[in-house]
């Protein structure tokens, strides 16, 4: 069996992509050497950088919006891009599901994934061609 | 202690000595964060570079060093910081 530690539906409006809902875990931290918080998303392979907690939710929202626009945009399209990182299909009857999912053997990144602060956003929208040039 | 004093580098530096790569595929802004991509093969996670503006137009020092040291500018990063920031590794200049 295996447990899904984050999950992300992405819903394409004539296969233009439109929004995604997210589930998944990320970390934040004051840095040390500056002062300002350093927000991990190890499931996309991202960190950025706020200058505070309030702006770290911001941070975070644009991180993945970057990242959903930047793989449509650049790469292969979501779905692929996260399945190079580990993510598996879980669902694709109407919107695909993609889940990042742990081994129920696997305890001890079941652990490490449970430290991550859980981040939820159901309905992120993506603005494919608006803002980037 | 976090130390307030570390200069920010103007983004277009670091944009020029990213697009000197000769791998620069383009870049895509979302609020204040800008993610700059690379050309090649790999997957996209391996080859986009987030960075986010703290202040619009500056990136922070931290971010600035990882990139010179990642992209083999550090040199030219450190010359920029005493030429504009009036700041050098180690010791403010009098």
């Amino acid at each position: 069996m295996q447990n899904i530690e984050a999950n992300i539906v992405i819903t394409r409006n004539d296969g233009k992509l439109a929004s995604i809902s997210v589930q998944m875990p990320i970390w934040s931290k004051q840095s040390e050497f500056d002062g300002n918080t350093i927000v991990k998303l190890p499931l996309l392979g991202i960190e950025t950088v706020a200058k505070n907690d309030d702006d770290a939710e911001i941070a975070i929202k644009e991180a993945i919006q970057s990242f959903c626009g930047v793989a449509e945009k650049f790469g292969e399209g979501i779905e692929k891009e996260l399945q190079s990182l580990g993510w598996k299909l879980v669902d694709s009857n109407g919107n695909p599901v993609l889940g990042f999912c742990v081994s129920e053997t696997d305890a001890l990144l079941d652990r490490l994934l449970q430290t991550g602060d859980n981040y939820t956003n159901e309905n992120l929208e993506i603005e494919e061609e608006l803002e980037h040039a | 202690m976090p130390d307030p004093f570390y200069p920010s580098v103007d983004l277009s530096f670091i944009e020029h000595h990213l697009v000197q790569t000769g791998k620069f595929a383009g870049h895509y802004i979302v609020g204040q964060t800008i993610t700059f991509v690379l050309n090649g093969p790999q997957a996209i996670h391996k080859r986009s570079i987030l960075i986010r503006q703290l202040t619009p137009g500056q990136v922070c020092y931290e971010q600035a060093t990882g990139l010179a040291a990642r992209f083999g500018f550090m040199g030219a990063l450190l010359a920029w910081l005493d030429t504009n920031r009036n700041w050098r590794e180690g010791a403010y200049v009098q």
